[in-house]
């Protein structure tokens, strides 16, 4: 239980990979996205997260993407979050990850 | 009268508003004193005297509004331009003083001229409730502990005796009596001397409290859900809910993930305001948890530094049975009438 409360789906728009994730990212659900990200790992082009159908994040989610977008850097490549809704905006905010993460199209 | 203590220098007795860092001192390190005041403060012209030391090159004050007014009005023209914090608004929890000085002195550092940053903080003070006064209190003495000692911060801690109620001047007074050790040393800037001084144990939980255990991650969101029913009903607006609802989460995950892998969520609602605390295995082990801003790229310790700047006031406690974590926020009208 607990892990269908967070769905990914992955597609390719050019040479991007975009993970949409609907539903709520915690400490339990964060293992789904983890295996996707690794998996993901050796893309070449921009990897893409996008938010627009997430719920709810806390600092667990933020953690995976935090650890995502650290080895991505170090390894030469980006991690860039879209479509985020005004309230994963701002929990990103409270955790002082707000100019810290590649963010596309602010709203 | 309005006595200075120096908290953490062992050598200058400040008996009066001093910014110059003692005499001899051979360059500037953190100095922190409490200004103890049991008749008129004199807050404007007392802190514009601070401020007129050639040794000054920066102010920040943080304070309640009001102070900000009585510190301009004593301002001769041509004196620096103090930068004004609100601690009711940016300190409202007073846990995020810590945060508040530790990125002045940054900033501070970042265009150090060799000068001393003055830094004057009442965060104990009137306007609060006797809860939040014990915590601000906490803080006042943990900022000995946050500050690296090396800074050029000299911190004046204020308490206004003229306003602040009677019992709470004494335990200031008796605690920095305690402090003090044989020789005359000031202690509190040693940490288990710190610890000892924990505020007093948490009020009651009261009986209709709702009881959520959790032993695994997947109860986090039956934890939301519950908390969400109580903001709900409580009246608080969708933003401030999902603040509760994320509280809750990361107190609770803590209790799976520090506390012994297992804790009880619990949460009720006053005439003021929701609260919700967790109780586990766990201890408190560093004083400052949660009160530091994590570096941006760690990928984990982020839980209860997010719960400190979103609550109205954080509770920790170790107790008989672990530890309990209390975030209290108001509701509207409460959180208006107290400030």
């Amino acid at each position: 239980m607990g892990a269908d409360r967070l769905q990914l789906a992955a597609s390719d728009e050019g040479d991007e990979r975009v993970i949409a994730l609907t539903g709520e990212l915690d400490a339990a659900t964060v293992p789904v996205l983890q295996s996707a990200l690794d998996a993901n790992q050796a893309h070449d082009g921009v990897l893409v997260l996008d938010l627009e159908g997430l719920d709810f994040v806390d600092s667990s989610g933020l953690g995976a993407i935090v650890e995502c977008h650290r080895t991505r850097t170090e390894g030469g490549g980006t991690l860039a979050l879209r479509s985020l809704s005004d309230r994963v905006a701002t929990v990103l905010r409270y955790a002082g990850l707000d100019g810290h993460l590649t963010i596309r199209g602010a709203a | 009268m309005a006595i200075f203590r120096p908290v953490n220098d062992t050598t200058t007795q400040q008996q009066r508003p001093d910014a110059s860092g003692g005499a001899g001192a051979p360059g500037p390190s953190f100095q922190h004193q409490l200004w103890i005041a049991d008749g008129e403060l004199g807050f404007g012209e007392a802190v514009a005297s601070m401020m007129a030391s050639p040794d000054v090159a920066a102010v920040v004050v943080v304070a309640p509004a009001a102070r900000h007014d009585e510190l301009r009005a004593a301002l001769p023209s041509g004196a620096l331009e103090p930068r004004f914090v609100d601690v009711d608004v940016a300190a409202r929890n007073p846990a995020r003083l810590i945060t508040i000085w530790l990125d002045a002195v940054a900033e501070a550092a970042a265009d150090a001229d060799g000068g001393r940053l003055l830094g004057i903080s009442e965060s104990v003070h009137s306007g609060r409730t006797t809860d939040e006064l014990a915590e601000a209190q906490q803080v006042d003495r943990l900022l000995s502990l946050a500050i690296p000692e090396a800074s050029n911060l000299l911190l004046t801690c204020v308490y206004d005796g003229a306003a602040l109620p009677a019992a709470e001047l004494e335990r200031v007074w008796d605690e920095q009596a305690a402090a003090t050790g044989a020789d005359g040393a000031p202690l509190l800037h040693d940490a288990s001397l710190l610890a000892s001084l924990e505020p007093a144990p948490l009020g009651e939980v009261p009986q209709q409290a709702r009881r959520i255990e959790i032993d695994e991650m997947a109860g986090l969101a039956e934890v939301r859900r519950a908390v969400l029913e109580e903001t709900t009903a409580a009246g608080l607006s969708d933003a401030r809910a999902d603040d509760v609802a994320l509280a809750a989460n990361e107190l609770a995950a803590n209790s799976v993930r520090h506390g012994g892998g297992r804790g009880t969520l619990l949460v009720w609602r006053t005439a003021d305001a929701v609260v919700v605390q967790s109780e586990d295995a766990g201890h408190i082990t560093d004083p400052l948890a949660g009160m530091r801003r994590p570096e941006p790229m760690r990928s984990s310790g982020r839980g209860l530094w997010m719960v400190n700047q979103i609550s109205d006031l954080v509770q920790r406690r170790n107790t008989s049975g672990g530890l309990a974590t209390r975030a209290t926020f108001l509701l509207p009208l409460a959180a208006e009438a107290s400030m």
